[in-house]
């Protein structure tokens, strides 16, 4: 007699393998998992929605926290109710004549979203933009490359580092200046930068690419432990 | 309003807050409910005119707590509301105690929302499977999936909201539990790994194809992208540097030729071109966003959501 | 308490509130601007120009447009991936082509359904407009991701269109359509996504050219004159970052003096040369008080 942990495994091996199977096409047994798993997450988002997000955030605050001895450990809110209609207002968007109501959570949210902006901005764009400030010219000459270990002097720039330095605000550049759209560029030097900038924007792109095909192959390795070792081997081989 | 938005610690009554389980707090909260949806409904009643103010206002009073609380002075982590008295610090205390309630405000909404997703969810398969469409039985099959998980989800949470059940049910799970456990851990987040190792396969298929296409763009993203390949595999990185070092640079650690061991290159073209390229495409991102949010927050946009 | 002073504008911490005050400023006052003229010069975006090809072969074909404007939240983003999609579903619309919008946010859900009913009512074609062709299909990740290949699988759609915040599911999207040779225009904010969109669709809208999209489809005022101002803030990013490597290079030319140190043993004497936390631009770059400065 198997036990739950084994059925367990054995289900998520079924459903793994029935979702893999949209390698070979899309058939019957596919649209089987599809729909199972569209249905397992909208319930699941269900029951996340009041005991993840609402219970906790919204309604807890509203009508205030009594703790076991029945003192109070946090007053209650009654306000954060009218969030309700608001939230309410959405749904008119199916109504011929007053879906325009539903703009109204959508501007809170987005406003909430775009007010946020210049803030995000400064934290996001301020430390990159110093970071890209770098000095182009080496201030020592001996050795030309960075030495290692304790040869390498503190704030020292070498040659090579120079060099370095003028290739990456040379890609900085020319790549921003492939972003710029109301400019009409005529110059040959500019078309020129252009060019270069989408090249090197490429190496970029094929860095990314390159080191995310490890990554994901690891997600794949780690699925097929699932299958042949965790489940396969250990339940029927060992 | 100071006090509305920045929450007073425990049993300290004011105008906006009320003693938990008392039944002053369920008065208002109905009362409320009441004004707010009389307010929902009386909007039903505003001209086509007036809407278009009703929204771009909500809108930028959102937008409005952020930007003042960009502009307006901050206090050093070390700034309490003991040692620190004046106007200015008030306000800026009121701006921290209320981040803690706007914060959540998209989130909350967000949620309420959540149910008209849902909504569009149940009409398309409950009407392919009400008319029996093509594939009801698999929206059939949806439908029971999603009412299942709702019902042992909720529950198990039940089960588990009496902390004395609790700890019994820890140990000895209940049968509730034991569904939720089955298709919550046992089905759904295995589905998602799943699905999410299915990229591993093409990941190798979109590089093939890409190399087939030859263009000199494409031909240099792959060059790029097999050199960083290259410099992740082990096994042929520690022959390959070993030769570099050994043989080329007779061990001298300073030689030049050590540039060329693989996770050298490698990190020289992620150091000296992945960031700045990327770092120019995001600045031109961030600039974008800045400038959209700018539009939301003033209704300039047109077409789209403000129209 | 002793020594009070405010982080956001104690110290130089004011010039980055007054950078971004003057970018903003200068996007509304190009838009002030562009109001008053007329044909404003936009580059090609070759992307863009594909959107009335794909159109076109699915009507050749008899199959769906489908469009997914991201995973992200309601947003900037999925707003611009919308208002790009209004432009697509106007053109599908005048062909009487049939349209999928799978969405994964409910918030996104509702702008979306808002937006192509009003397209298709300015259109005056409401009875080709089916409020199930803009679908909710899952807000996990992943279950949304097998939800649209399967549609992509079994509707065939012939043009596809993924714009917007694409995480990790980017490349099953993309992959899966390819499958079925669906023409494929996409645009991921996410620069990590974006080379898998250059590898495996036919037009990619790289970085903000996703932003300038809606720009160049309507050639709205407002629109050009914001895509003017975004070019000049991103002409002052450049100014600042080569004033300051000038600066920086200036500041740190030469040694400052020497010293003599113990390195492995050995007395050495070298050169010294001046600290990061010296440098004019790292005072404003980094702005805090002199006492933590010097830490």
């Amino acid at each position: 007699m198997r036990d739950f942990e084994f059925w367990k495994m054995a289900v998520g091996v079924i459903c793994t393998l029935g979702l893999y199977s949209v390698l070979y096409r899309e058939t019957k047994v596919y649209r089987f998992f599809e729909h199972m798993f569209l249905g397992l997450a909208a319930g699941f988002s269900l029951v996340a929605l009041w005991t993840e997000t609402l219970k906790s955030v919204w309604w807890d605050k509203m009508v205030g926290q009594v703790d076991a001895e029945g003192k109070v450990t946090s007053m209650g809110y009654p306000l954060y109710i009218l969030l309700l209609p608001i939230g309410l207002m959405a749904y008119f968007v199916f109504s011929k004549k007053s879906n325009w109501m539903s703009r109204i959570p959508i501007g809170i949210i987005l406003g909430l979203w775009a007010g946020q902006q210049a803030d995000n901005w400064i934290k996001t764009f301020w430390p990159q933009i110093y970071g890209s400030m770098k000095p182009i010219v080496p201030n020592t000459f001996d050795p030309i490359f960075v030495p290692g270990g304790a040869a390498n002097i503190p704030n020292a720039v070498y040659v090579t580092q120079a060099v370095n330095n003028v290739i990456f605000l040379v890609t900085l550049l020319s790549v921003m200046s492939y972003f710029f759209f109301s400019f009409e560029i005529k110059s040959r030097f500019l078309k020129g930068t252009t060019t270069l900038g989408r090249w090197l924007l490429m190496i970029g792109f094929g860095a990314i690419f390159g080191s995310t095909v490890m990554t994901r192959f690891t997600l794949l390795i780690d699925r097929m432990y699932f299958v042949f070792i965790e489940f396969l081997k250990t339940n029927f081989f060992s | 309003m100071m006090n509305l938005l920045a929450q007073a610690t425990a049993p300290e009554r004011n105008i906006w807050n009320a003693t938990p389980g008392t039944s002053e707090i369920w008065i208002k909260m109905a009362l409320l409910l009441v004004v707010g949806l009389a307010f929902m409904i009386g909007l039903v009643f505003v001209p086509t005119r007036g809407r278009r103010p009703i929204v771009m206002t909500f809108t930028f009073l959102a937008g409005l707590f952020y930007m003042a609380q960009l502009v307006w002075p901050q206090l050093p982590q070390a700034a309490t509301r003991e040692n620190t008295q004046g106007p200015v610090a008030q306000v800026s205390f009121w701006f921290q105690d209320a981040t803690a309630v706007v914060g959540p405000i998209a989130n909350i909404l967000t949620a309420f929302i959540l149910g008209l997703g849902i909504y569009s969810l149940l009409t398309i398969h409950g009407k392919r499977f009400a008319r029996l469409q093509k594939d009801w039985q698999f929206s059939l099959l949806l439908l029971v999936s999603l009412f299942v998980m709702l019902f042992f989800g909720y529950w198990d949470w039940i089960q588990g909201l009496n902390p004395e059940n609790a700890a019994k049910l820890a140990e000895t799970p209940s049968f509730a539990g034991r569904a939720k456990d089955l298709l919550f851990e046992g089905m759904l987040q295995v589905m998602d790994a799943a699905m999410f190792s299915l990229i591993a396969f093409f990941i190798f298929s979109a590089a093939y194809r890409a190399f087939r296409i030859r263009s000199v763009e494409s031909t240099i993203l792959l060059g790029t992208a097999f050199i960083m390949m290259l410099s992740l595999m082990g096994a042929l990185v520690v022959p390959w540097n070993n030769f570099i070092q050994e043989s080329l640079a007779k061990g001298d650690s300073n030689a030049w030729v050590n540039f060329l061991r693989l996770t050298d290159i490698s990190a020289w073209l992620s150091d000296n071109i992945q960031t700045p390229a990327i770092r120019a495409v995001n600045f031109g991102v961030g600039i974008g966003a800045l400038a959209m949010g700018l539009r939301i927050w003033l209704s300039l946009e047109r077409g789209g959501v403000s129209a | 308490m002793d020594n009070l002073y405010y982080t956001n504008y104690s110290y130089l911490a004011w010039v980055q509130i007054a950078f971004v005050m003057a970018l903003m400023a200068t996007i509304l006052v190009s838009i002030s601007i562009s109001k008053r003229r007329k044909n404003l010069y936009i580059r090609r975006i070759s992307g863009l120009n594909a959107i009335d090809e794909a159109i076109g072969r699915a009507t050749e074909m008899g199959k769906p447009v489908l469009m997914v404007p991201g995973i992200g939240g309601l947003d900037a983003i999925s707003v611009q991936a919308l208002n790009i999609f209004a432009y697509v579903t106007r053109t599908a619309a005048r062909f009487a082509n049939p349209i999928r919008l799978c969405v994964m946010d409910a918030a996104v859900y509702t702008v979306a359904q808002e937006i192509i009913s009003d397209v298709y009512r300015k259109e005056g074609l409401q009875e080709r407009y089916d409020p199930d062709s803009v679908r909710f299909v899952s807000d996990r990740q992943f279950a949304f991701a097998a939800g649209v290949s399967g549609i992509i699988l079994r509707e065939q759609t012939a043009a596809t269109f993924f714009m917007g915040a694409f995480f990790a599911e980017s490349l099953i999207f993309a992959e899966t359509a390819n499958s079925i040779g669906a023409i494929q225009v996409a645009s991921s904010t996410q620069t990590t996504q974006t080379p898998f969109f250059i590898a495996a669709c036919d037009y990619v809208l790289i970085g903000d050219e996703f932003y300038a999209a809606s720009a160049y489809l309507s050639r709205e005022p407002v629109l050009v004159g914001s895509l003017v101002g975004q070019d000049f803030a991103k002409l002052a990013i450049i100014s600042v970052v080569v004033l300051g490597s000038l600066v920086t290079t200036v500041q740190r030319r030469g040694s400052t003096g020497t010293e003599t140190v113990e390195v492995q043993g050995q007395s050495v004497t070298r050169p010294t040369f001046i600290k990061p936390s010296e440098l004019v631009m790292d005072k404003i770059f980094n702005p805090r008080p002199p006492e933590e400065a010097s830490k």
